[in-house]
């Protein structure tokens, strides 16, 4: 009994390990070439933040502040499949698409109808995330 | 204990969903199985009644002795840097391979399990309620397994147990029903096929009372016949598949005795896309697409005889039990991979029913 416990225990040691490294080295992967054909659904986060940039006068009242509300799309030109999401109250927003697309990324809506840059393009050829995508809406006094 | 997690590696795994991993899918399943394999096999190492060599077919622990063999030959001498884990996508290199066969060994000498009538059915409806909001690409349902036709293989290797489970013909109807409606709703074509060799079978078996012997060779040709449909579907989704097997065949062609090592078909297929100049070279392909093709990319014919060398301990065995439930799923599972790259849940449920095969009668 007892060799047989020691034998188990050098099993599961071994079987830590190996699990581990392949964890490891799972958590450290690098897809250079995009996703397989067929192959499980794998995801791509966007996320960013959008504000209001008000056009003042004199120099009086806010000049900027976060755009709560805003509607933002991600449009996939490749599979015509489009994901949505609105701006929380500090002015950010995530959306988590599929991997394996050419996305068109928008805000709409608001109180500005004006947004710089009008769109982002944002190619998510291996699973991952692109922050930073931000836009600015213009609102006229 | 021990059935329990059969059943968690059979019928639950395919509800493991982690934010973790290339794809969110499949990788926390690997990883699941994995462990839940390990845990099996001590349980069963502890229980030493049941640890006897006398209990497997000479057949099976040659062939198994074989393979183990040949991963080891390509650990040492074709070893990349996916050999042993796989790629980041599917994780299914030798060390998964080694897991399935143990999982194979010791699922065999486990008695079968017994469950409610209710649980498969219960497992297929929730199944359904997810093919239904989960989608994937476009419009094809991908439930909780990550893939419209690995999902449509998991249906055709659940289904079966509500039928065989429940004597209400009312259950029977509606486990075929639903399982058809959630194929339906995850656009497999190959998924169609499976379930239509599967019906195949029960009619040549129930209603013209063929011997089951007869049934499924007649089955076992339909699906051979099956693999022509890519070559007649020339412009639309099957365009790739041929393609697929082309580069496939090539690459297997260029190491025909021992393969390209278990774990490297992506390298292998890679290589032999550049010779080919065809479309496939725009996308990055990891699996042949079909199973055979696969073990003998990477096994060559010694790997693709030990495959085929399983297959034809469990027909005959399932044959001789008249195992009905086993060949009508083993029939499905086999349809579905020759047309698709096999998942984690596909391989848990192939390795399970060909374990079936390796213990003697």
């Amino acid at each position: 009994m007892r060799r047989k416990n020691i034998a188990v225990l050098c099993l599961t040691l071994l079987f830590a390990v190996v699990l581990g490294t392949q964890i490891a080295a799972t958590a450290n992967a690098e897809t250079e070439n995009g996703q397989p054909l067929t192959s499980p659904v794998t995801y791509f986060t966007i996320s960013g933040n959008v504000r209001y940039q008000f056009l003042r006068i004199f120099g009086l009242g806010k000049k900027e502040q976060p755009a709560e509300g805003v509607n933002v799309t991600a449009v996939d030109k490749f599979h015509h499949v489009s994901y949505e999401t609105q701006t929380d109250s500090n002015g950010n927003y995530t959306i988590t698409t599929q991997v394996g697309g050419l996305f068109i990324v928008s805000p709409s809506g608001g109180e500005s109808t004006f947004y710089t840059p009008p769109f982002a393009v944002v190619h998510a050829n291996h699973p991952g995330q692109r922050t930073n995508v931000n836009f600015k809406g213009f609102v006229l006094p | 204990m021990t059935s329990y997690l059969v059943i968690f590696l059979l019928f639950l795994l395919q509800f493991v969903y982690l934010p973790f991993g290339t794809s969110h899918f499949e990788i926390p399943k690997v990883y699941s199985a994995e462990l839940a394999i390990f845990v099996l096999f001590l349980l069963v190492l502890f229980d030493q009644e049941r640890i006897s060599y006398h209990r497997f077919r000479t057949a099976s622990l040659v062939s198994s002795s074989l393979l183990f063999a040949l991963t080891i030959l390509d650990l040492i001498f074709l070893r990349t840097n996916i050999s042993f884990f796989g790629n980041h996508f599917r994780l299914q290199g030798i060390f998964l391979l080694w897991m399935l066969l143990l999982f194979s060994f010791t699922s065999s000498l486990l008695p079968p399990f017994k469950m409610s009538r209710w649980f498969f059915l219960i497992i297929l409806c929730i199944q359904c309620f997810f093919a239904f909001i989960i989608g994937g690409e476009g419009t094809r349902a991908i439930g909780t397994i990550g893939e419209p036709n690995a999902l449509a293989a998991d249906i055709v290797f659940l289904w079966p147990f509500i039928y065989f489970y429940n004597h209400n013909k009312l259950y029977k109807v509606g486990s075929i029903l639903l399982a058809v409606l959630i194929i339906l709703l995850s656009q497999s074509r190959s998924g169609i096929i499976a379930i239509c060799i599967q019906l195949a079978f029960f009619f040549l078996t129930y209603k013209l009372h063929m011997s089951l012997k007869k049934s499924t060779m007649i089955c076992l040709i339909l699906m051979v016949f099956s693999l022509l449909l890519p070559f007649f579907d020339q412009k639309g989704f099957y365009e790739n598949r041929t393609q697929v097997w082309q580069s496939a065949l090539m690459a297997g062609v260029t190491h025909p005795i021992l393969g390209n090592g278990f774990g490297n078909i992506q390298y292998a297929l890679q290589a032999s896309e550049k010779q080919f100049h065809n479309n496939l070279g725009l996308s990055m392909i990891d699996s042949s697409h079909n199973i055979f093709l696969d073990w003998f990319v990477q096994g060559g014919i010694v790997g693709l005889t030990v495959f085929l060398s399983f297959l034809y301990q469990a027909f005959t065995i399932f044959i001789q039990k008249k195992e009905t439930p086993y060949l009508v799923i083993l029939l499905g599972l086999l349809v579905s991979l020759s047309f698709n790259p096999a998942s984690i849940i596909a391989l848990i449920a192939l390795f399970w029913i060909l374990g079936k095969g390796m213990v003697k009668m």
